[in-house]
């Protein structure tokens, strides 16, 4: 059983150390939860406040990067209850090399940003008949 | 079943650390964290402020499932609650890299500093932020007096 949890782990995303250091004062790190089936991965990340246009995802040198820049304004002159200050969301993750980097679609709906990260051709499960002589 | 990882604990040491910061930061002038993670806080952050005719409700909702969305005001208090959709369950725990979103079921209610007329409330939800307007009823507003000078 130890073998077959940890052979899952070579799809795995790493969060890259750039992370921590990108402006934190205009920026937020994103909560994400990142799943995975036998078509490849999928990312959903809370992402709130967001036009189409202030979202954007690339990759480059392996490294997938989420970003999205809030431009909507919170609050008035008689602020009763502040919680929270919109900003930025910035995220990275390093992507194993079983993704194929072409076919990363997102959707955002509700506030949540969902990539899905298709694995290459060659690294899908093949299921493998065995024939019974 | 778990298998002892040293990063964990690390993770459950850096949220006892916010945890112990938290009550500091609320009487404080630190900044609010933005979108905590699973904390065990008030769900959804709010943001509320007033004019002279309305009260407006700005809350921090992501991944709201719109038709679970339930609001009621009784005289001066407001009640949101909903239901966060996750994806826990449809997926076997073995299958996720990282889970840090929470979700569930919700519930928070806030005084308001006016009553308001509550047939007359507005609330939209769209990308992860509800926007309510609650219009004060005509005895909360303020009168102006005029000021006879004899």
């Amino acid at each position: 059983m130890a073998e077959n949890t940890i052979a899952t782990k070579e799809h795995e995303m790493k969060a890259t150390p750039q992370e921590s250091t990108h402006e934190p004062e205009r920026y937020v790190t994103p909560a994400v939860d990142i799943y995975e089936s036998d078509e490849g991965l999928h990312l959903m990340a809370d992402m709130p406040g967001l036009d189409q246009s202030d979202i954007n995802v690339s990759v480059e040198n392996d490294v997938l990067t989420i970003k999205g820049t809030n431009r909507w304004k919170t609050g008035g002159e008689g602020m009763l209850i502040q919680e929270f200050e919109p900003l930025g969301y910035y995220r990275q993750f390093t992507l194993g090399s079983k993704i194929d980097q072409n076919s990363i679609k997102a959707s955002y709906r509700h506030g949540v940003l969902e990539l899905k990260l298709p694995f290459a051709a060659e690294a899908k499960p093949k299921q493998i008949q065995v024939r019974v002589a | 079943m778990r298998f002892y990882d040293p990063f964990r604990e690390f993770d459950v040491l850096r949220r006892e650390i916010e945890r112990a910061f938290d009550s500091a930061r609320r009487g404080g002038t630190w900044r609010q964290s933005f979108l905590p993670g699973r904390e065990p806080r008030g769900y959804p952050l709010v943001n509320m402020w007033e004019d002279t005719d309305n009260v407006y409700v700005e809350a921090l909702a992501p991944g709201l499932n719109p038709e679970s969305l339930e609001l009621s005001v009784v005289r001066n208090q407001l009640t949101i609650a909903g239901e966060k959709v996750t994806t826990n369950g449809s997926i076997a725990p073995e299958k996720y890299h990282r889970t840090e979103r929470a979700g569930g079921k919700f519930i928070r209610t806030f005084t308001l500093p006016a009553e308001v007329e509550d047939e007359k409330v507005q609330a939209e939800y769209k990308s992860g932020l509800l926007r309510v307007s609650l219009p004060k009823a005509e005895v909360a507003k303020p009168r102006q007096i005029a000021v006879s000078v004899s």
